[in-house]
């Protein structure tokens, strides 16, 4: 095949594009409601919006200071990380920009036209970010694949791409998460000390800002997340292929080039699967929501499935490598469903019931819960492992990872679905829209829950895969400087590295817990002062200023993401020029199982806790109100940090800390 | 300014106020100085109301506006045996207000409260609190409770019923999962043993009043009655509730998190 199909990958990319801007034209003409509705929902979109330039101003800084070091590294290297670092913050604008015009949307289509033109609304709301973060990854790592794609030497500029990502992706989900929790308590909390304002209450400040933490977490956070572990899979692929010997590229393909363009190849029709998905779930829309959502993901990677199988037989590939798609996928769809069975199933029922017995068995039995559920997805990981390096030797790892990721379109579209089914409640809520409207918009938001709980286990399984591969890429790219390199366990130095690697997670979890507090503390400060002194607040005869309270909450969320991002960024810096990369290897081994082992634990925990609490305030075990809800409720509030900002962090430490090891590789 | 008299339920105090009901029952919930206080339960009584056990013209007196200009908040006329010596007549709409301050007013309704067979579990709120389990209706349960005839009555009494579901009719089979009760298996041997001494017309299921656990489970609504007089505020439908009412609503049956 002629090496010119490389110039298709960008192609595919701006089609997926052009397909958002469709779609999001077609939402934009849908009625957007008038009077209260419209000033509620156009608050939350500019309270998105300034979160958003908030974020980016101190994101252009951080990013100049890094692109300036690593131009002195390699100056096309630097650029592709200023590309890298655009692509995501686009992504994550476009994501944050669509879903905050899709919120109201959906509530008026629940209000006005029902059930299935709300779940359209909602889903195709989420399709813009999804299809945003495959199409912007398609065209950043695709065009820079056109340019430095042809010789092996050149493709470590590719990285500077997903370190560029990855630093988005601290400021989104570390500072998002902070951000998100730190609204969440806020907003709640002000129930608490400023009495007569309940917590949903218009006249409270914080109450925007809370909706628009839902976006933020769930659109930008999650957004960056996956577009990092998608565009690491990718690269992390390349760069073993790039490095791979000739014997086993001739086993695998009869290329090198061929290996190097199919994890391109793949996502590329992975992204075209995605779309077919996405009509799927269109069509199934008069189904349950649920239903219709699942059709679409299912269909979407048993089609891409086959496909995988028709580009890699044209591309020459061997079938031991398609096997590794095969596993990367079916991994991924083990991962979510032991992720719905532990937040959605017996184990959340069990928690459920230990409520009857108060608070304390509650903590416990969500604790267990979360400790067990790491079991199936690491098995999984495990058995991923066993099976593409035996198919594939490292680079089948990388495969794998890729064919998890194929489908981001898809998995990120109704990943974004969560929060605008969220908001649409929160707005017919606030705007008084009636029993049936709420009905529907909370059944659609009862599925965005378990979406984002299955959601962010995918996260997780995507991020061990891609981290695992970028580990082998390390290894690969040290070993091209000092022959016969290797991460052996009888090396002290290497096991120095996996006790260091193992304590971090640990440090950024409990750093990440305590900011969401004190970043809470500034926003109570700022919603008090309001009450203050703007007059007639309290009675409603004024209007908050709810924009100062996310400025507020971002800017207390990115002053305490700074520490832990530091630790990401410059703990393999420090550790890999003063200790080795052997002790360096041996901190990314260490720091990736307690990541994700961690990640796990704190997800399913939390989310079975919430889940717990809705299943309590189904009518079971007392209903609302009862005992058991309120001993539910406060394992909710446990969880909550753990789920939105802790776990969802360690996706990003792992990710970044083995991109930053892979880009100073050649410098050790 | 216009003056208002009002009947506190909890805790039981006659008051005069220039507040007007919303405002009043956000002062009676969390006060002005914004420290909860929970949620509060009051009548608005005929203003022109007087009686020889309270000193009404120098409690009208006393409650004038402040120096500056400001409604004067609350002048207490009495805060024991109150209710006793307010008659059922003198008695006007009634207002729940939440813990965080938010109000609903009923009004007395002109037809009787919806009948039901099986069991009734009756919340006292003044003079007295227990919950009280009952086969009596609400006009027969407030009839007996102030019968003078009992070796133990009372003057007067307000009280509200509380959701049995499938416990009403079988207390002893009826899965009740769904109610919020602290504890099930006392009500069901509460109701148990009414069911087997057809002569025992109340059973005491708990002394004290659960503040927090009265307005999410109100079935038909609130009551007052003596020997001669009887009241019966209906509470809103569930439409209503989650609809019309949906700000108090959420706000009576929210659970905070912290």
């Amino acid at each position: 095949m002629s090496e010119s199909i490389r110039f298709l990958v960008p192609l595919i990319g701006i089609l997926g594009l052009a397909c958002a801007a469709f779609i999001f034209s077609r939402i934009r003409k849908m009625p957007a409601g008038e009077g209260e509705i419209a000033e509620i929902a156009e608050q939350i979109h500019n309270g998105a919006m300034v979160f958003m330039k908030r974020e980016f101003k101190i994101l252009i800084v951080f990013a100049a200071v890094v692109g300036v070091i690593l131009w002195f590294k390699d100056h096309f290297e630097s650029l592709a990380f200023f590309l890298g670092a655009a692509s995501s913050g686009i992504a994550g604008f476009i994501g944050m920009y669509t879903a905050t015009k899709a919120n109201v949307r959906t509530t008026i289509a629940a209000h006005n036209s029902g059930a299935r033109e709300a779940l359209k609304t909602a889903f195709f709301g989420g399709t813009i970010m999804g299809l945003t973060v495959a199409s912007m990854g398609l065209i950043g790592v695709g065009g820079l694949f056109v340019f430095f794609g042809e010789s092996e030497k050149d493709i470590h500029i590719i990285h500077g791409f997903a370190m560029g990502a990855s630093l988005v992706a601290i400021f989104f989900r570390v500072g998002g998460g902070i951000f998100t929790k730190a609204a969440d308590v806020g907003a709640d909390l002000v129930g608490k000390l400023e009495s007569g304002i309940p917590e949903d209450d218009p006249r409270n400040p914080g109450v925007i800002a809370d909706n628009v933490g839902d976006n933020v977490g769930d659109v930008a956070g999650m957004g960056s997340d996956l577009f990092e572990s998608y565009c690491n899979a990718q690269i992390a692929s390349m760069a073993i292929a790039a490095t791979m010997t000739s014997p086993m590229v001739a086993e695998l393909s009869g290329s090198s080039f061929s290996l190097m363009f199919l994890p391109l190849a793949l996502t590329s029709s992975g992204l075209i699967c995605s779309l077919l998905g996405m009509l799927i779930v269109r069509m199934f829309a008069d189904l349950e929501p649920a239903k219709a959502l699942r059709a679409g993901t299912i269909s979407s990677t048993v089609i891409f499935i086959i496909t995988a199988w028709l580009v890699m037989r044209s591309l020459g590939v061997s079938n031991m490598v398609w096997m590794c798609v095969l596993a990367g996928s079916f991994g991924g769809m083990v991962i979510g469903a032991a992720t719905e069975y532990y937040t959605g199933g017996q184990p959340m029922r069990d928690i459920a019931k230990s409520s009857q017995t108060g608070v304390a068995t509650v903590i416990i039995s969500g604790l267990a819960t979360g400790l067990q559920s790491v079991v199936i997805p690491i098995l999984t990981v495990a058995f991923i492992l066993i099976v593409t390096s035996t198919m594939a030797g490292l680079y089948g790892v990388g495969i794998a990872a890729v064919g998890m990721l194929s489908t981001i379109a898809i998995t990120m579209s109704i990943d974004a679905y969560g929060p605008v089914a969220d908001n649409a409640g929160g707005i017919a809520e606030m705007a008084g829209l009636g029993k049936r409207t709420r009905d529907i918009t909370d059944s659609l938001d009862e599925v965005g829950n378990t979406t984002a709980a299955i959601g962010k286990g995918f996260a997780i399984g995507a991020a061990a895969l891609a981290s695992l591969a970028i580990i082998a890429a390390y290894v690969n790219v040290v070993r091209a400087k000092h022959d016969g390199f290797s991460l052996e366990l009888s090396d002290p130095a290497v096991l120095t590295g996996v006790f260091f690697g193992g304590l971090l997670p640990f440090l950024v979890s409990s750093i990440t817990m305590n900011a969401v507090g004190l970043a809470a503390g500034e926003m109570i400060e700022e919603i008090r002062r309001q009450f203050r002194e703007i007059p007639g607040l309290l009675d409603g005869l004024a209007k908050p200023d709810s924009a100062r309270c996310v400025e507020i909450a971002t800017e207390a969320a990115i002053r305490r993401m700074f520490l832990p991002a530091a630790i990401a960024v410059l703990s393999p810096v420090v550790v890999g020029f003063t200790l080795g990369p052997g002790t360096l290897g041996g901190m990314l081994v260490g720091a990736l199982l307690g990541c994700v082992l961690l990640a796990l634990l704190m997800a399913n925990a939390g989310g079975a806790w919430d889940n717990a609490k809705k299943y309590i305030e189904q009518g079971n075990f007392g209903g609302k109100n009862s005992p058991s809800h309120r001993a539910c409720v406060v394992g909710d509030t446990v969880g909550d940090p753990l789920k939105d900002t802790s776990g969802p962090s360690m996706n990003i430490l792992i990710n970044v800390m083995a991109i930053v090891a892979l880009v100073i590789a050649p410098l050790l | 300014m216009e003056t208002y008299l009002y009947l506190s339920l909890i805790p039981e105090a006659l008051i005069l106020s220039q507040l007007p009901p919303g405002r009043f029952g956000k002062y009676l919930a969390i006060g002005d100085k914004k420290l909860t206080r929970g949620p509060a339960i009051f009548f608005e009584v005929d203003p022109s109301f007087t009686s020889s056990h309270f000193q009404m013209d120098v409690a009208r007196a006393k409650c004038q506006p402040h120096l500056d200009g400001s409604p004067r908040r609350s002048t207490y006329v009495s805060v024991y045996g109150v209710l006793a010596n307010v008659p059922v007549s003198a008695l006007g709409t009634l207002h729940l207000t939440t813990k965080d301050g938010v109000t609903l007013s009923i009004e007395p309704s002109d037809e009787a409260p919806p009948k039901r067979n099986g069991f009734h579990l009756y919340q006292e709120i003044c003079p007295v609190f227990p919950k009280v389990a009952s086969p009596l209706g609400p006009r027969e349960f407030a009839a007996f409770v102030t019968n003078p005839e009992n070796p133990v009555y009372l003057p007067r009494l307000v009280f509200c019923d509380l959701r049995l579901d499938g416990m009403a009719t079988d207390p002893e089979k009826s899965s009740a999962s769904n109610l919020p009760y602290s504890d099930l298996n006392h009500l069901r041997e509460c109701l148990t043993s009414l069911k087997y001494k057809s002569d025992k017309m109340t059973k005491i299921v708990h002394r004290d009043l659960s503040k927090d656990l009265i307005y999410p489970v109100v079935e038909r609504g609130f009551y007052v009655g003596d020997q001669k007089d009887f009241s019966f505020y209906s509470f809103p439908s569930e439409d209503d509730l989650q609809g019309k009412f949906s700000r108090w609503w959420s706000s009576a049956t929210s659970v905070s998190r912290f």
